[in-house]
Order: C-alpha cells, then structure tokens, then sequence
C-alpha cells in the first residue's frame, strides 16, 4: 500500500496524463449522454405532468396524440386531453411552431397554474417568449384559423422541440368550433391502452432521434472500454520489468499487486469525479438552447468504461505470477 | 559455499549451458568470464535462484535447491541473495534509503542499519534522493548497498561495472572484495580483465562450457 502510495506521489505527472486521458474519455460519455437525455427530455417534457397516468388514443394514431382524434365521450375515470401542433404568429408577425395541450381546468395532469386560467387565456414555455419575441401579457395568433390567445404566464413544457402552450377545455372547445370540429386527441385517467413510455417514445422525431444517440453511445462505450482498457494495460506491461526487479529482490506479488490495485483505483475514481464536475460546468455554460441532462444512465455507462479500465490494468498482474525476474532484467534481453 | 554438479541449462533445444560443475566459497570473491552469449547471466540466474536448471544439482551451504517451491525459492532470495545488476534497476519513484528500506517489511531491516550502509558507500548527503538525481556511479553504489541490506551470505553481480567508467568501477570492485574480506559469497561477471587481480578464482565460460 505504503509503495503504491509512494509511487502516486512521487510520479506524479505519469498519473495525471493516465488520469488526463481517463478524465477525457469519461467526459465524452458524459457529453454524449448529456445531450440524449437532454434532447429526450426536451422532446416530451410536457409528459412529465402525467407520471402515472395512461392513455386512450384513435386506432391509427401509432401512440401521438397530435394524430389522434377521439370524437366519444370520454369513458369513467378518464378525462379528454387535446394537444395540436400550430404556427403561432406573434405581435410583430413572427412566427414560430408551437404545441397546444388543453386539459379541464384543475385537472390533476394540468399545470397547477393553469387552474386559473380563463378563457381564451394561455401559459407559455419560456422558450416560446425567447424564440417567439413574445412577452407576458401579449396575445399570439394561431396562423391558420386565427384565432387569438392572451399569454399569462409561462410554466415548463415541451414537445417535439416546439414549447407547449396550455390552455383550459374551453378554451380549446371554443377555438376548434372556429374550424367546425369537435374533438379530443386523448383520454387521459388510470386506465388506457398507452404507457408515459409509449406516447413520449410515439412523439413524432423521438425515436429516431433517440436511437441514433442509443448508436452513438454504444460505439463510444465499447471504443472507449477498449480505449482504455488498452491503455491500462499498456501501462502496467509498461512496470513489469520494475516489478521484475522487486520480486527478484523478493518482495511477495501480492504487496506489488495490491499497489497497482490502490493505483488504478484511485485514478479511476479521480478520473470519475474530475468528469463529472467538467460535465457539469459544461452543462452551465451551454446555450440554455441545447439541452443537456445528466441523468441516471450516464453513471451507468461511466462505470462500464471505469470497470473495463481497472480489468485491463490488473489483466497482466497473472502475468506477475509467471513473470520470471530474469526475463525482465540483465542478460542478453536487456 | 555454492556447489554446483553438472548444471545443465536448455532452452527448447539449444543448450545453453553444459555439465557446469564448480564451487564457490564464502569469503572468496569469483569472477565469471567469457565472450558475450556464452552463457554468464544465465548460470548466475540459475544461482540466484531466477531460473530452474534443466538438469544437474545446486546447493547452497549444503542444501540442495532442487525441491524448493516458488515460495520457498522467493523467501531464500529475500534472506541469503543480493543480487548487483549491470544497470542500477533502481525503483525510479523511491529516494535512496527507501531503496534500502523496501525490504524492510519483510525482513525487518532497520532504518539505523540503512543509514549506515549509506554512509559506508559514501551516499550519506543522498539519502533523500530520488535515483533520477544521483549520478551513475551512485546509483550503482546505492544498487550494491540495496543487495548488501538484508546481509546475504551470497552476492551475485552481474557486470557491475560495465557502465562505470574505471575509477567508479574499481571502487565497486573494492567495495564486494571488502565483502568478500568479510565472509560473503561473491560471484561476479566481468568483461574487464582490469579487475580479475581483486578475485580469488576465475571461471572461463565458452558455449556454455567451463574452461578453468
Ligand atoms: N529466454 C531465452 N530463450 C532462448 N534463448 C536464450 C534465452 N535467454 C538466453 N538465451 C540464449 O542463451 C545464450 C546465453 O545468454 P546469456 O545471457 O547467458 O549470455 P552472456 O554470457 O551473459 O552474454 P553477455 O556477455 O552478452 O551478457 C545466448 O545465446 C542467448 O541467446
Ligand atoms: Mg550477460
């Protein structure tokens, strides 16, 4: 122990470029799981309201509930949910794409705020202020049909990259009359045929964009475990013929082995803590447009390539066992 | 006192050593020599206990090494053996009394005893030092004291004066014959015939043969 310690210290640059190189590659993981939780989450963010509720669509709806257009009324137990896709256009004509979520006023899957809504009133996501040059107080046109809604405040919610615009049953009931049409997208209550899982998986882009970042991420952990479970090895192939030496001295293998234990172990944890805070000020410092999440599943792929690190630096210690001193020192093998 | 009886070393088919018998005894300084590839390091590993003979018998104070196992093996090195290296082979992160020390769990070497060897090979102001800021010659010298800490009965080296030049290697020299002057078992290989007036006996090594 006292050795590895020793050794830590005292060659101290050696370790921070095995430590550097640990910290980059475990930052890519984090990077690229960031951004796929980020997207995910940005993509059906407005779901997270309904944690535990199911849903009935239209046959043909394919789980998105801006395809489904349900005309029953709803069964016991279940409210109507309406969600459209629109192009609002702002007080200055811009115009910019937008997604309408009405529930019943008070309604437990609501936005708390949104009980106070009246009608013909709208909270926004703040992203729609930003993108939209829309302020509180100002009212928003649908494109199509003209209608005008008054924003009164914002609450967090997004789907399919567009920010969610909440409104009240009535007001959603009032605004479709416009158009002539009648409908729920959804009936929402504990029971129906889709999952959470299912409709945000169904959000129109999720999956293929969540399976190309599934791609990524597969490549970069295998490469990455490779990366480093190589270069680990190298590194401890790279002290044989030190070890060499001490057990020709006749230190026991089990003191050298467990200095190298201490040693990965302990720039692997370094590695793992220096990633993460370099993740997080990553995270602060990105555009507020690009979302980045840390979420469970990074911890789960940074502690597959921290593994396969430490399996490629104790692999040559069986070699300890066999490596003959004379192998590594003197005679006409250097 | 070493006996060695008919020591026969292979390597796959190329026989490296033949029928090597010969004996060396305590308070004697030895010399090896021979032309390069002749088989030196390898007959002073199987001495030092590095490598297995292929055939033949080898004693140390009478005892027979043949039916020791690993462990056993490691455990004489540890206790009886130093061994003296044409580099230095110091552990580059550790000063040199830790160099010293480093058999200290295991054999119970004492800092105080460090010390003084330090002192005796004239590295009294370098014990703090780590091996990257000593020059050749000591750490050659701090290699010898680290094979000298554990107070072996036997000394092997092998060429350990080849990257000295010749002052720094006649005081090597000196040093193991000033061993040898105290009872130790020492056995060396040398290159330079300078040095052959400081041994006792010298043994001619030729393709793996002994010619006296
Ligand atoms: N592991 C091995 N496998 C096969 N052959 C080996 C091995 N080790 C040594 N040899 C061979 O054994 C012979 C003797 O090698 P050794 O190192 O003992 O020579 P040496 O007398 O010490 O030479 P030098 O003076 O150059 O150091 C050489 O021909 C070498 O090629
Ligand atoms: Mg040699």
């Amino acid at each position: 122990m006292r050795l590895g310690w020793l050794e830590l210290r005292r060659s101290k640059k050696r370790f921070m470029m095995i430590g550097g190189v640990t910290t980059l590659i475990l930052l890519l993981v984090w990077m690229i799981s960031g951004l796929a939780d980020g997207l995910a989450y940005d993509n059906g963010s407005v779901y997270r309201l309904m944690p535990d509720a199911r849903f009935t669509l239209e046959a043909d709806a394919k789980g998105d509930v801006t395809r489904s257009f349900l005309t029953d009324d709803a069964p016991a137990g279940t409210e109507k949910l309406g969600a459209q896709m629109v192009t609002l256009e702002t007080r200055d004509g811009t115009k910019t794409d937008a997604a309408v979520f009405a529930l019943a006023g008070g309604s437990r899957y609501a936005p708390k705020e949104a009980a106070r809504l009246r009608k013909g009133e709208v909270l926004v996501d703040t992203s729609l202020l930003a993108e939209g040059g829309a302020k509180v107080g100002d009212a928003v046109t649908d494109f199509r049909t003209k209608q005008e809604f008054r924003i009164t405040g914002t609450t967090p919610g997004r789907y399919s990259h567009a920010p969610v615009l909440w409104m009240t049953w009535e007001t959603w009931q009032d605004w479709q009359e416009t158009i002539g049409v009648s409908y729920a997208s959804a009936f929402i209550g504990e029971s129906g045929k889709y999952s959470l899982r299912d409709v945000i998986e169904s959000v129109p882009g999720y999956s293929a964009e969540q399976s190309s970042f599934q791609m990524m991420r597969l490549f970069l952990v295998l490469i990455g475990a490779l990366l480093l479970s190589a270069f680990f090895y190298l590194t401890t192939m790279e002290k044989l013929p030190q070890l060499g030496i001490l057990k020709a001295i006749g230190l026991q293998n089990r003191r050298m082995g467990e200095a190298l234990l201490l040693q990965v172990v302990f720039v692997a944890a370094a590695a793992a803590v220096c990633s993460f805070a370099l993740a997080l000020v990553l995270k602060n410092i990105l555009p507020a447009d690009i979302p980045f999440r840390l979420e469970a599943g990074g911890f789960l792929y940074a502690g597959i390539l921290l593994a396969s690190a430490l399996i490629g630096a104790l692999f040559p210690l069986r070699l300890l066992g066999r490596v003959e001193p004379a192998d590594v020192i003197g005679g006409v093998r250097g | 006192m070493i006996e060695l009886t008919d020591i026969t070393k292979r390597y796959g088919e190329t026989e490296i050593l033949s029928g090597i018998s010969l004996t060396a005894k305590a308070g004697e300084m030895t010399a090896l020599v021979g032309p390069s590839g002749s088989g030196k390091s390898t007959l002073l590993q199987v001495i030092g206990l590095l490598q297995r003979q292929t055939s033949g018998s080898f004693r140390i104070d009478g005892r027979d090494t043949g039916d020791l196992s690993e462990e056993e093996r490691r455990k004489l090195r540890l206790a009886s053996i130093g061994f003296i290296f044409q580099e230095a082979h110091l552990v580059p992160f550790l000063t040199a009394k830790e160099q010293l020390m480093l058999v200290e769990r295991e054999h119970g070497v004492r800092e105080s005893r460090a010390e003084r060897l330090l002192e005796q090979f004239g590295l009294a102001g370098r014990a703090d030092h780590l091996p990257a800021t000593l020059s050749g010659g000591q750490r050659q010298r701090v290699a010898i004291a680290r094979a000298l800490v554990n107070e072996p009965r036997l000394i092997l080296a092998d060429e350990p004066t080849a990257s000295l030049d010749y002052a720094n290697g006649r005081s090597v020299m000196e040093m193991l014959r000033s061993e040898a002057d105290t009872g130790k078992n020492v056995l060396l290989i040398t290159h330079d015939e300078r040095m052959l007036d400081l041994c006792d006996s010298v043994f001619r090594l030729e393709d793996g043969r002994l010619r006296k």
